[in-house]
């Protein structure tokens, strides 16, 4: 078994309420260090992590062209590779520079391309200057500046302008303005540099692996861990004026950043990746089940700004009158709307959506729940189960007795070679067996009305528990799970599962200082990590 | 790739633009086949097969005809079906009762005891599985090991595609079911390949380049192809420029992008089609087919419920024959002469019910569950699922064989095939019984091809036999002389 020991993290009393999204931040301070080319402490040293070269996710590459040009490439979904989900799509340890993306990539870019030159329209606004002829370098020149800093998320030198403004010579040779910004554009969506996210930074004096990131590459960060796209044209100003240089910089930008619409869609499917549902279909009553989980985390971490932990505990719901007949719940009417809970439901844990979640075999599957749980809502990774014991996870647990109940049947948690890691798990999925896959309630077994569902589950370490509602009480009473939020959280800002003690350190200080008697607001979280020396530094990857 | 490739080699584009400048086109075989000895002695080919699913173990699921030798007519199991379909029959032999060994240590060219996700490694490679690095493949795959010799001077040394884009399972990615080739790369380091699974990308990698030489719009065709190329040559020189600001391990990543940049502009340049051949250009096979969504199988209702509709299926059938119809042409034309393709992910969720009428996916259908049909219901399924790998594998064997080579022989006659499946039936040491589909005992493979001499139209029981054997075989068949991982024999009945 592996690190399954959480460090418990007890978010102790701080003094400090910070907040992106409100009017009442203190805005937070960094930890003492100097400002560009000072030296480092050894505190912010300690807290810095790995960056390696990171290529936009397909979710990213098509916010990133919808900002950029308007218009959604929605063949990236099938041109460029499928992403891992680790569980984050975004982990640049698992990606592959393949023919199969170099090809997809080239294809695509010509695809963005020609539709954009295709229409008069579009591309004259694009541009953002008519030709005067075929060969108006003037206008071709202005466009590759402006649009080579958006996409290239900095300014280019005067050699690249050179270079980009000679395609317009294909152009020129065809007598076909547009044929050069075709070019340009495949050039620049195929580039590496618009196809990764490129750190670099500047060498840090005693500091051999570590480097200062260069504002333009702090923005970039901001923006794609936030909008998930690419830094608004604003925000390349920022950074181009040294608004970013200092804490206060970064605070003021990481809260314009949080008000805008992207960070909603970026936390949404945050939760999505990260608690496992983000693959179930967004059509019928399981779209509907999304819309309720979104608008919950609209509603406690945009609308309301309330600690993340009321994501569980809310006594409310969002729903459609068919998704409330579906749940057992009162209608709101004809309209989409709030609805009290008013029996053993509380928040996410109760939605559709989190309890679709790693079914098995036609059904819920307790051990999965119980996993699920622990490694993601806790943090709390298990193993694999050892290759010694011969175990089969693809068949369903079986006890010798054909006609048992599947409580029985599930005999690992009390197996004595099995239950050291099963009744880390099992008793967590038992208690949320009430509750099938869809979310509906139920008292008795699916097709054996002789199988009664007792419900009862058990957090060993932690607590007993009847229900979904009652195991989010148990979650925020423990105190466990704000850290392993912020965790993941953390992961996905930096595109990469496996985290080290510099990255721990870090989340932890965090975590610790954004939190108050209530609990963690998560852009009070986000507010200290992108304002922590750390943020603005990067550690060199050790090669292979 | 070379592992002397480096960032300052010149590049072929520049030495073929001035070519180009000029009336005359250089002749095809002359750019891509530079090392082809003469055109009485065409290239050999090995393409390499796949479907995720495990056999039956009855008469009406599994594979293989109760009898062992000749294959006819007569005995032609409902999975087998298609190669009399397709008329090729004789073209083919099957090789039964093979088994990857099992141990809790993997052994040598073992697996571990759990099932999903540990054969397909093993069988490819002919080592054992990496219980450390999970799910990877643990060394060079065949179809690399085979373009070590066979694939100088193409473009595409190895087509490694999918014809099933995704994997279909809620709450689950199966990424490492998703691939089924490994090799060096320059650094000398072992890497995961992932397949192409767009049919219009793989079409595009390999034809983008062929200006049709009589059509009236050859020009705007090589002014578009003259417009990419430069594209990507910037690009690649740009990569080339970055590289050099990145730290060590950023820089094998970006030499990688750069290395896959310079192959496409290769294939990039225009070619005018080879005369005198059967190579022509297929029909561009258009947008491709919309994704499925995953199947959830608890969505509720009724099993069949879940299964009854469009989630679980991208036209599956129309990937796979545009795939087919490319690894064709590719023999055709020379452009590649080794292919990895796997029809199916291992452990594949993919929905039975457009395809065949059957209301459940690939995976449960193994576990003889189509929504409480009866036993002989189940298998007769599973021989149907493995029908449908059987007709494009009999599909590709079929055009390979009505196809001429360079020296009017046909394609077939200078290739080596296989089709492979993840699972057989028997012994389940995880999960205990005789007869699990969760086995690598009494696997099966397929095996086509007239080089080397390999003995077609039989059912030859090769008991005990690594799958990797016959691999090692087909290898040797077309003069690749390797041994596969940790498994050095061949099955000999399967020569001469």
């Amino acid at each position: 078994m592996r690190s399954w020991g959480i460090a418990a993290l007890f978010c102790a009393v701080a003094g400090c309420v910070g907040g992106i999204g409100g009017d009442d931040e203190d805005s937070a301070q960094g930890n003492g260090n100097g400002g560009p080319g000072g030296p480092i402490t050894e505190e912010t040293a300690d807290e810095i992590g790995v960056s390696g070269l990171r290529r936009l996710s397909v979710a990213e590459y098509r916010q990133t062209v919808v900002d950029l040009v308007g218009l959604d490439p929605e063949s990236a979904e099938s041109l460029l590779p499928v992403d891992t989900l680790v569980p984050f799509d975004n982990d640049y340890t698992h990606q592959t520079a393949s023919e199969a993306l170099i090809a997809g990539a080239e294809l695509l870019a010509g695809d963005i391309a020609d539709t954009i030159v295709a229409d008069p329209a579009r591309r004259s606004e694009l541009v953002g200057c008519e030709p005067t002829s075929a060969t108006d370098d003037a206008c071709f020149t202005a466009f590759v500046e402006r649009f080579g800093r958006s996409a290239f998320r900095r300014p280019l030198s005067e050699d690249e302008v050179a270079k980009f403004a000679s395609l317009s010579k294909i152009g020129t040779d065809n007598n076909d303005f547009w044929l050069g910004v075709n070019a340009f554009l495949r050039a620049v969506l195929q580039h590496p540099e618009f196809l990764y996210r490129v750190e670099i930074g500047e060498p840090v004096n005693d500091q051999p692996d570590v480097a200062r990131l260069n504002d333009f590459e702090v923005a970039t960060r901001l923006s794609y861990f936030l909008i998930g796209s690419t830094p608004p044209d604003w925000l390349i100003e920022a950074a181009e004026t040294g608004d970013l240089e200092t804490s206060e910089g970064l605070a003021e930008t990481a809260k314009q950043l949080f008000a805008d619409e992207r960070a909603r869609g970026r936390i949404e499917r945050f939760h999505a990746m990260w608690l496992s549902y983000e693959q179930l279909s967004d059509t019928g009553l399981s779209g509907q089940m999304h819309d309720e989980t979104n608008a919950l985390i609209d509603r406690v971490v945009f609308d309301e700004r309330r600690p993340w932990t009321d994501i569980l505990t809310a006594e409310e719901t969002f729903v459609t009158a068919e998704l409330a007949e579906h749940y057992g719940l009162t209608s709101p009417g004809s309209e989409p709307g709030w609805v009290k809970y008013g029996d053993s439901r509380k928040g996410l844990l109760s939605h559709g959506t989190f309890l679709s979640a790693m079914s098995k075999f036609g059904d819920t599957s307790p051990t999965q729940r119980g996993l699920l749980v622990r490694a993601r809502l806790f943090c709390q990774e298990i193993d694999k189960p050892p290759p010694e014991l011969m175990v089969n996870t693809d068949m369903p647990p079986d006890n010798g007795n054909p006609n048992a109940c599947k409580s029985e049947k599930y005999y690992m948690s009390t197996e004595p070679s099995c239950s050291g890691c099963h009744q880390l798990m099992d008793p967590i999925g038992f208690g949320l067996e009430r509750y099938d896959a869809t979310g509906q309630y139920r008292t008795t077994e699916p097709n054996r009305p002789d199988c009664p569902i007792e419900g009862v589950g058990n957090f060993i370490g932690v607590g007993k528990f009847e229900g979904p509602g009652e195991l989010a009480d148990l979650a925020v009473e423990s105190g466990l799970v704000e850290s392993c939020v912020a965790r993941q959280l953390y992961r996905l800002a930096v595109g990469r599962a496996e985290l080290d003690e510099h990255d721990l350190a870090l989340v932890e200080r965090a975590v610790e200082e954004a939190s108050t008697k209530d609990g963690l607001v998560l852009d009070a979280f986000i507010q200290r990590y992108v304002t922590s020396d750390a943020f603005r530094y990067r550690r060199e990857e050790a090669a292979q | 790739m070379s592992r002397t490739r480096s960032f300052s080699q010149t590049n072929r584009r520049r030495f073929l633009r001035g070519a180009l400048g000029t009336a005359m086109a250089l002749p095809f075989l002359e750019v891509f086949a530079p090392k082809k000895a003469s055109a009485a002695t065409p290239p050999k080919k090995y393409a390499f097969m796949f479907g995720g699913m495990s056999i039956g173990s009855n008469s009406t699921g599994k594979i293989a005809p109760a009898n062992a030798g000749a294959l006819d007519a007569s005995n032609l199991t409902p999975a087998l079906a298609p190669l009399g379909e397709a008329g090729v029959t004789q073209e083919v032999t099957i090789v039964s009762g093979l088994e990857i060994p099992t141990g809790s240590t993997p052994p040598v060219a073992g697996r571990p005891p759990s099932f999903h996700s540990t054969s397909h490694q093993v069988l490819a490679t002919g080592r054992r599985f990496d219980v450390e690095n999970w799910g990877a493949l643990p060394g060079v795959s065949s179809d690399w090991v085979a373009a070590a010799t066979l694939s100088a001077g193409t473009s595409q040394p190895v087509l490694v595609y999918r014809s099933q884009p995704s994997f279909y399972r809620v709450g689950s990615q199966g990424t490492t079911d998703g691939i089924i080739s490994a090799r060096l790369n320059g650094s000398g380091n072992l890497e995961q390949v992932p397949p192409i699974t767009s049919p219009r990308v793989a079409y595009e990698a390999m034809f983008s380049g062929f200006v049709p030489p009589d059509n009236a719009g050859a020009d705007q065709a090589k002014r578009l192809l003259a417009l990419r190329t430069s594209v990507v040559d910037l690009v690649a020189t740009d990569a080339s420029e970055l590289s050099k600001r990145l730290g060590k391990a950023d820089q094998i990543r970006m030499q990688r992008h750069f290395d896959e940049l310079r192959a496409l502009e290769t294939r990039l340049d225009a070619m005018e089609l080879p005369t005198g051949t059967a190579c022509s250009m297929p029909a561009h096979p258009g947008d491709d087919p919309p994704i499925g969504d995953a199947i959830d199988p608890s969505g509720g209702g009724e099993y069949a419920d879940n299964y009854t509709n469009a989630n679980g299926y991208s036209n599956e059938d129309l990937r796979a024959s545009v795939m087919t119809d490319l690894i064709h042409m590719a023999f055709a034309c020379d452009i590649s002469r080794v292919s990895s393709f796997m029809l199916t992910h291992a452990q594949c969720f993919m929905n039975m019910y457009t395809l065949l009428g059957l209301p459940s996916d690939l995976h449960e259908i193994s576990h003889g569950s189509i929504g409480g049909g009866t036993q002989a219901e189940t298998q007769a399924a599973l021989g149907q699922c493995a029908a449908w790998h059987v007709k494009h594998f009999a599909r590709l064997v079929q055009k390979l064989r009505d196809t001429e080579d360079t020296d009017g022989s046909p394609l077939l006659d200078n290739t080596g095939l296989v089709l492979a499946f993840e699972g057989g039936w028997g012994y389940d040491p995880a999960g205990g019984g005789d007869s699990s589909p969760h086995s690598t005992e009494n696997m099966v493979m397929l095996v086509s091809g007239r080089a080397g001499g390999l003995n077609l139209g039989q059912h030859l029981p090769a008991a005990g036999a690594h799958p990797s054997a016959v691999l090692n075989t087909v290898l040797r068949a077309v003069g690749v002389d390797a041994t596969l991982g940790e498994v050095s024999g061949t099955v000999d009945s399967l020569v001469g």
